[in-house]
């Protein structure tokens, strides 16, 4: 009897508990899936940066112009300088607008005054018009001691001379002969021919016609991709000024061999790639293979990315290259270059070693796996915290729609809170590894912005480095390093003298005991913006300097004595002992 | 008697014993219903597709049709991931994820649906894409099938964070099963130059070179690779076989591949024009086209059908499409640009016929139309170019080399450009610039004899062609 129960007794055993388990399973969400958690960053941080645009009365909002019709000069941007254009000592504020002509928008040129504060002093500057202004280079291009001021636009570009500091600049663009057509973006005064006079390359991005409508998600229309239409080549112009400091240039694109490869160009740095002496070209590329066009020394130049492994990513992959930054993450005297790209990809670090030569060490370097990935713009590699070692920030902001919008508390409207994203930093060890500390920066990364133009520059003259950012439709924002635990600070000034003027490129290198750290004195900042003219060293523990060496940008080196820290220090060439 | 007894008492035992089974079995399924039931999430969790029933209904009503299985067979993994990959495939990623991750719970064991879903999380979170490209490659594993396509995506996912062991391991597997697998030799190859282990990176770079899917990026590699050992004239060989090379050829990821066949509406349109287009299928293009222009009528659709005509050498309907293309968008450049281009062959192919004064008056129109289009944009290289022939043919030779020098100011970078400003130049006399400029053409494209000559003929005193 018991033998014949037992078929039953499982199936009653199984159904019961069947029946038990069964309503245990909580219903499924109806909605995603909640997203993985992020990755520990690290223990918290206290603020690196204070936001005192308000406070030194710094009121700039970028117009972008009239949303609606994904007119894609608005997802790109436009960018900022600082720069001392009265000679007082003090950086000043440039800040474009990109509403369009007919837009009212004006572009805005703040004076920094001795209490810090800022005065709005556009007005009749020449510098204050409406367009589709993009990006700004800054440089005495006529040797007269008075930083002159190129702004790029969807449209070609503008030269302003700067009236000796008086507050006004003069549109000398068609007499000086500069004529880029098309849509430029960034642009750098580098000395090309080591002649003393400062030459000018203009990034140009694509053959872009406005009334192509691009297809978003689900049918919708969106900003094109870079790929809808054909890349623009670079251009070149010789400097070619005379006594009478009346500006003027060739446009030499074509015998230089830059016109010869179509970009689309984003971001540029002009620096000794190859360490000849002689200074080369890096253009940052979207979504084509980066260019460095090695200068030949008589007046050609050679692309030669692909050899030297900084035309594609460790993955053989071209990325949207945009903000481009360069400095020597890991202390081996070479500088390292750093590009920022889509949130799809990763930025992508360039190691040098041996000279000439680079590797994507993204990875190895600590920047590969963030806490969120972002579209990254402006960038810089500067010494924050000056504890020696470079660290990284990025501006981000998408360029097509995200998967959630930012809330409507950040106040970005409807439109661009589709795009906004948030910023990013790193602090670097010295040694070529970066460590994350954004979660932990609530002014810089806190919320979600569409960042653009970044800007570096020691703005107060406490040795450390501020930022001055720009972001699409939204504030301009000065920060002030607040950086914790700095450690000690030199910021040189590589001046030609009679009358003095920046040494653009000149590469300092300062000593101290068994350390020595390289920067160089260039204000192009790599995506639309010019920045602090002086090199901005962060010497950790260090307390004096032994020496310092110059090579200015003509080939001929340099060295001076050492001395305190903390201080600002003016070079001026000839003044130093010669180097062989 | 007592044996009746006990029989009987068997026999409602057995009944009793029968009914509570069939009552606990039935319990067991009403449990395994609502077991099943909380699995799936309710039908109208089903997210709803974007709003573009005005632009494209064709697309919206593919959007429903996909929506709708949902609705109907809400616990159906296949209606959940066919919904999924619609989305997917017409950029709708965050909605396309929610279905993705229904269908993977609906059916646990089927490897595309969390492939896909990592997929798409590639662009946004790197760790989860991660977590389900490696379920997916588990669920491969477990049923018994090559997961290539998988194996060579987490060997990608691991190089962008440098973790060579994992790189290497995966990209293993897909050797162990095509010890010539171009793309996995190429991510060997590239991560071990990324570390320094060049001659090994070299060896497998030289296998993914044999291959034409990875061909030119290996070549590429192969010159970095080589500058580095200094191995200068090595380095040149191999960048030269890359610019030779034609651009690698497209691999198409199985799983992803299946999304092109699911673009709704205009973009599924657009893609069978292209497909046409690859196979130089001109007739059915312009078919498609047609009805592409009559279905939307918007000045695209307009233009791209007179484009076809003009390709089809049906010049009169040609420009009278894009004379309707002009009127549909007034300050756009492109369909003045393409009217006169059809102009201008039309004007050509009446020269060819000695119908001379006719084609004289379409010249006359193809400058005009050209005109137009530089005037809507004045940094459009293309039309100045054309107005530059254009004019050249109406003997105007100043305004065609002003349009020839824009066109070279505006893109330095076309060898055409460049040899018509060249010859221009010439046939003007200024014969230094001539020169310069023809030497740019052959510089920009060396396989073109056509500046070669030109420059010969310059230096003899020739006119130009």
């Amino acid at each position: 009897m018991i033998h014949r129960r037992r078929p039953y007794l499982a199936a009653i055993l199984f159904g019961v508990s069947a029946a038990l388990t069964a309503g245990c399973r909580p219903p499924a969400p109806s909605g995603p899936d909640p997203a993985p958690p992020t990755a520990d960053a690290g223990p918290t941080e206290p603020e690196w940066f204070e936001d005192v645009t308000d406070q030194v009365g710094i009121d700039f909002h970028q117009d972008p112009g009239p949303l609606g019709h994904y007119f894609m000069p608005e997802i790109i941007g436009s960018g900022g300088a600082l720069f001392d254009f009265d000679g007082d000592g003090l950086l000043d504020v440039l800040l474009l607008q990109s509403g369009g002509p007919q837009s009212g928008s004006k572009n805005k040129l703040c004076k920094q005054l001795r209490d810090g504060r800022f005065q709005d002093v556009s007005a009749g500057s020449g510098l204050d018009f409406a367009g589709w202004s993009c990006g700004v280079a800054v440089g005495d291009v006529n040797n007269d001691g008075w930083p002159d001021v190129l702004i790029t636009q969807y449209g070609g570009v503008k030269l302003f001379l700067n009236h000796h500091g008086d507050g006004t600049f003069t549109d000398v663009t068609k007499e000086a002969g500069l004529d880029a057509p098309g849509w430029c973006t960034s642009a750098a005064f580098f000395d090309y021919d080591r002649d003393g006079r400062l030459d000018l390359v203009v990034v140009r991005y694509l053959d872009y016609e406005p009334s192509i409508a691009c297809p978003g998600p689900g049918g919708s229309v969106e900003y094109c991709n870079p790929n809808t239409f054909k890349g623009l080549a670079a251009v070149l112009y010789h400097n070619v000024t005379g006594s009478d400091r009346r500006p003027r240039f060739e446009d030499v694109t074509g015998p230089s061999g830059l016109g010869r490869l179509p970009g689309p160009g984003l971001g540029v740095l002009c620096a000794d790639f190859n360490g000849d002496g002689w200074p080369d070209i890096f253009v940052a590329n979207d979504g084509k293979p980066n260019h460095l066009w090695i200068n030949q020394k008589n007046g050609t130049f050679r692309e030669e990315a692909v050899r030297r492994g900084v035309a594609y990513n460790g993955m053989g992959a071209a990325q949207a290259g945009m903000g481009v930054a360069l400095g020597d993450v890991d202390g081996d005297g070479m500088e390292d270059l750093f590009v920022t790209h889509l949130g799809s990809e990763t930025n992508a670090l360039w190691m040098q070693g041996p000279r000439g030569l680079f590797r994507d060490r993204t990875g190895a370097a600590g920047l590969a796996q963030p806490s969120w990935r972002a579209t990254g713009f402006g960038t810089a590699l500067a010494d924050f915290n000056l504890d020696g070692a470079l660290d990284a920030v990025v501006l981000n902001g998408r360029v097509t729609v995200g998967p959630t919008a930012a809330a409507a508390s950040y106040g970005l409207g409807p439109h661009w809170s589709k795009y906004a994203e948030r910023n990013q930093l790193f602090t670097g060890d010295g040694a070529g590894h970066f460590r994350e500390l954004s979660p932990s920066q609530s002014v810089l990364c806190g919320s979600p912005n569409m960042g653009r133009g970044l800007t570096v520059g020691d703005v107060n003259g406490d040795g450390a480095p501020d930022l001055l950012t720009t972001t699409i439709g939204g504030k301009a924002r000065l920060l002030r390093n607040r950086a914790p635990n700095r450690g000690h600070w030199l910021a040189v000034r590589a001046l030609y003298p009679d009358p003095d003027r920046d040494a653009v490129g000149a590469v300092v290198t300062v000593w101290s005991g068994d350390r020595h750290w390289i920067r160089r004195a260039d204000p192009c900042s790599g995506f639309l913006c010019s920045g602090d003219p002086r090199a901005l060293f962060g010497l950790g523990k260090a307390e004096t300097v032994d020496r310092i060496e110059v090579l200015w940008p003509n080939g001929t080196q340099e060295q001076f004595p050492g001395g305190p820290v903390d201080r600002v220090l003016e070079l001026r060439q000839t003044k130093g002992a010669k180097k062989p | 008697m007592n044996g009746g007894a006990a029989t009987r008492r068997g026999r409602l035992s057995q009944r009793i014993a029968a009914a509570l089974t069939l009552l606990t079995l039935a319990a067991a399924g009403a449990g395994w219903a609502l077991w099943t039931w909380g699995r799936s999430p309710a039908p109208s969790a089903a997210p709803v597709p974007p709003e573009v029933a005005a632009a494209d209904p064709e697309a919206a009503a593919g959007f429903q049709a996909a929506r709708q299985r949902v609705l109907q067979e809400p616990q159906s993994a296949a209606a959940w991931g066919g919904y999924g990959q619609v989305l997917l495939a017409n950029n709708c990623v965050p909605e396309a994820e929610f279905c993705l991750v229904q269908a993977g719970k609906l059916d646990p064991t089927e490897p595309r649906w969390p492939y896909l879903q990592g997929w798409a999380l590639l662009a946004t979170d790197h760790r989860a894409a991660l977590q389900a490209i490696l379920r997916a490659a588990d669920l491969a594993d477990r049923a018994g099938t090559a997961a290539t396509a998988t194996w060579l995506q987490l060997a990608d996912v691991y190089m962008e964070i440098d973790d060579r062991k994992q790189v290497e391991a995966w990209a293993g597997r897909v050797l162990q099963r095509d010890p010539d697998d171009g793309r996995a030799h190429f991510d060997l190859g590239m991560i071990a130059v990324a570390h320094d282990d060049l001659d090994v990176g070299i060896a497998h770079l030289l296998r993914a070179a044999d291959s034409p899917m990875v061909h030119q990026r290996a070549c590429l590699q192969l010159a970095a690779a080589y500058t580095r050992q200094r191995k200068e004239e090595e380095a040149a060989k191999y960048e030269w076989l890359a610019r030779q090379a034609p651009p690698d050829a497209v691999w198409v990821d199985p799983y992803v591949g299946e999304l092109n066949d699911l673009k709704l509406g205009r973009e599924a349109r657009r893609r069978q024009v292209r497909a046409l287009a690859a196979k130089d299928s001109l007739e059915q293009q312009a078919v498609l086209l047609k009805r592409m222009a009559d279905d939307y009528g918007d000045w695209q659709s307009t233009m791209d059908l007179g484009v076809a005509l003009t390709q089809l050498k049906q010049y009169d309907q040609a420009e009278a499409i894009l004379r309707k293309a002009e009127t549909l968008a007034p300050t756009s450049s492109e369909p003045s640009y393409f009217l006169g281009l059809a102009l201008f062959l039309h004007g050509e192919q009446l020269q060819e016929r000695r119908q001379e004064s006719d084609a004289r008056e379409k010249f006359r129109a193809a400058a005009d139309a050209l005109r137009t289009a530089t005037e809507r944009r004045a940094d459009y290289a293309q039309a100045h170019y054309k107005l530059g022939q254009t004019v050249e043919k109406l003997d105007r030779r100043t305004e065609a080399l002003e349009a020839f020098r824009t066109a070279v100011r505006c893109r330095p970078d076309m060898a055409n450009f460049q040899l018509e400003l060249g010859k221009a130049l010439a046939a003007a006399d200024q014969k230094a610039e001539a020169a310069a400029h023809l030497h740019e053409a052959q510089e920009l494209a060396p396989d073109d004899p056509r500046p070669r000559e030109a420059l010969g003929r310059l230096d003899k005193g020739k006119q130009p062609d």
